[in-house]
Formats: structure tokens, sequence, C-alpha cells
């Protein structure tokens, strides 16, 4: 017994000598490398410090209206995004695909379906706060974080609107916004019960090892059509002018 | 997922291996030897065997490995081949240590549907024309 408690005796002020060692060890690292770098201001940091959690922690104070929502919309968004989000011709639409059953139920029923249309950004998006975050640090494509803080609230009040998540006459803010994720349409759609999470997790698909004769459909060839050749400009510059292997002559489509 | 659910947070990288050469946007100036060579990782841990078939996946032999083989790494491989100017279809096969193996991307698709994007490691082929132009071609 005495033996038993001495040795966790010693591996207690082993773990701490050890502990109070590395601490000691990193400062003097940072005194070795005193003129590379500096440590980051806290200014510094809040700049970068803009995300929002699930939870709203992160989420700064400000309010905006579908109103005022739309005139950003219209002068800052809509060239990509159609005027009602609904535009798939720069970026797949952020608005359409969702229901008043998906929002009684949390989950969008659209995604189950094996539809060859696009998935909305609506249909997919299981936290607002995520909506807010990325407008904020990411939008308009041109210009991120371009916008103030009362004008991120406006436009995502604003996309709100357009999918049928707030009426007309809504004034989004910290305070309201909690209410709002509790009708987001997927709110319960994502999941973490799959094998991509952990790495000794479950996958859901592999191969076979087929050495010989193994079954193949080489009816079903698919090759990429000609026109998108050109796309990474003239390959034969880009490959060495020597040796066996080349790159192919391609130009850059006009 | 076939019931609409979605996979949050899909950190893991399966694994997955690409022949870098020959491959697309290259041609092969001759008739010859070239070393066909490529990459396979695993985010699971290391590669333990890479594969590469010709003929469009009828047909494979084992590459040899570069060493250190590291999980999570870039592991190179490399086969000797000889071409004889005819039409090939080049794949790479990656097995790694868990045993999981790279799928085809009809067994990819029979699993996840054709609407998936993100976490494609299905084999990767690469045709060879009688003229040697080497092109990105799906066998489905």
């Amino acid at each position: 017994m005495f033996r038993f408690h001495s040795t966790v005796g010693v591996m207690r002020a082993l773990l701490l000598s050890t502990l109070v060692w590395l601490i000691c060890m990193s400062s003097a690292q940072a005194e070795k490398f005193v003129r590379i770098g500096r440590a980051a201001t806290p200014s510094e940091i809040a700049a970068w410090d803009i995300d929002v959690r699930p939870d709203f922690q992160g989420l700064p104070r400000g309010s905006g209206s579908v109103a005022q929502g739309e005139k950003i919309w219209v002068a800052r968004c809509a060239s990509c995004h159609g005027e009602f989000a609904e535009s798939p011709s720069v970026f797949p639409p952020l608005v359409g695909g969702t229901t008043r059953a998906d929002i009684e139920r949390g989950r969008v029923a659209g995604l189950a379906a094996v539809s060859e249309n696009s998935k909305t950004t609506m249909m997919k998006l299981a936290t607002v706060s995520t909506l807010f975050d990325y407008i904020r640090r990411a939008m308009p494509f041109d210009a991120p974080k371009s916008l103030k803080v009362d004008e991120v609230y406006a436009v995502t009040a604003f996309m709100l609107n357009l999918a049928d998540l707030v009426p007309a006459d809504y004034v989004l803010s910290e305070k309201n916004i909690a209410e709002v994720q509790r009708r987001m349409p997927n709110r319960d759609g994502n999941t973490m019960a799959h094998g991509m999470l952990d790495v000794r997790g479950k996958p859901d698909v592999s191969g076979k090892d087929c050495m010989r004769d193994c079954p193949v459909d080489t009816n079903s060839l698919l090759l990429l059509p000609s026109t998108v050749n050109g796309l990474n400009g003239n390959l034969a510059e880009q490959h060495r002018p020597y040796g066996s292997i080349r790159g192919i002559e391609t130009r850059r489509n006009p | 997922m076939p019931d609409g659910l979605q996979r949050q947070y899909t950190v893991i990288q399966e694994c997955k291996s690409v022949i870098t050469s020959p491959s697309g946007g290259q041609r092969l100036l001759d008739q010859g030897f070239y070393n066909i060579t490529g990459l396979a990782w695993s985010g699971r841990g290391k590669i333990a065997r890479v594969d590469v078939s010709v003929d469009g996946g009828r047909n494979w032999t084992t590459a040899r490995l570069e060493s250190p083989i590291l999980p999570k790494c870039l592991t190179r491989f490399n086969l000797d081949w000889a071409w004889d100017g005819k039409p090939y279809i080049l794949q790479s096969r990656a097995i790694d240590e868990t045993g999981y193996i790279q799928p085809k991307i009809a067994e990819l698709r029979a699993v996840r549907g054709k609407r998936s994007v993100y976490h494609n490691n299905a084999i990767q082929s690469w045709q060879v024309s009688a003229a040697g132009e080497v092109m990105n071609v799906q066998i489905s």
C-alpha cells in the first residue's frame, strides 16, 4: 500500500515538473526568436474574431429591416443572385424549395428527392447564425466585409423574407434572431452520425480489389466536352518543353 | 444521405489515389517506356497498397510504393509501363491500412446518388489515345 501511494506521488510530481519545464522551455523559445514576428494586438485579433456560433455567441448588436435589406440587395447582391435570390446563373440559387410543412417539421423534404434541380442554400442551411456569419465575412463577392453590421442584419432579414420565414415588415436584431432559428426549415437536417467525423469511423462505401478479368462497363465512357480544354490556358506552356511527356496545346477560350 | 439528412463536419478525407503522369492534359511523344506515377493518401492512416490498371479496370498490377509510408501523408507509387501506341485507360486504386478500397465512381454514386459533390474519392480514369493524348474520362 505504501509503495503504491509513493509511486502515484512520484508520478504526480514528475508530471507537474514536466509541465513547468515545458512552460519554461516555451517562454525560453520566445526569447530565442525575439526579432521574428510579434504578438497580434487585441484590435488585430478583434478584426479576425468575427465568427458567429449557432448559439449566437459572437453575434454583434445591431438591427436591419426587410425594406432596408431590399435596397442593399438590389444595389449589391442581385447582379449575382437575382432579384429574388433565385438565380442559378452565377451561383446556385439561395432561396427556394422550402415549404410551410418543412418549417413545421425542421427537415426539408425536398432534400430527399432525386430531382435534378439545384438544392438551394435555404434548403440546406440548418443555422441562421451561419447565414449572418457568411454574409458578414464574405459578401458581396467583390467587396467582402464592406457591409456594416446593421446592413448585414438587413440583408439577412430580406433573405429570410424571400424564404417566407419572416413577414415583410420584420426588423431582425440580436434580440429576435433566436426565434428565427426556431423556424429554419432545415434546422434538424444535419447529422454527425456518419463515418467521416472520426478516424475510426465506418465508411459508407468501399470498393473491391479484383485483380484479373474484372467486370467493367466500357460502353459508358464519358469525355469532357472539348470546349473546356482551354479553360486553364495553354497546357503545353505549363509542362516541361523536353522529355517524353509534353503538355497538350490548348488555348484559353475567347 | 438518401433520406435527405446532411453529414455535418465531414473532416475525414477517405483513401484516394490519382495518377499524376501520364494524366489529363499531357501527351506522350512516342512509344516506349513510361513511369506511371501518382500519389495516394488516406485520412484514416497509411496507404497499404496501390494497384494500377491500363485497360480501364479489367486487369490490375500492384505498383511500388515509395518510402517512408506515413499515416495521412502523400504516398508516391510507381509502375513501369511500355506504351505500344494503342489506346489505353489508366487507373489507380488505393487501399489503406484499414482495408478500405478506393471505390469506382459507379460504386460511390450507388450509395451517395448523383448530386453529391464533396468527398469524391473515386478511381480517376485517364484515356490515352493512339495519338498519345491523355484525356480526363469517366467510366460510369
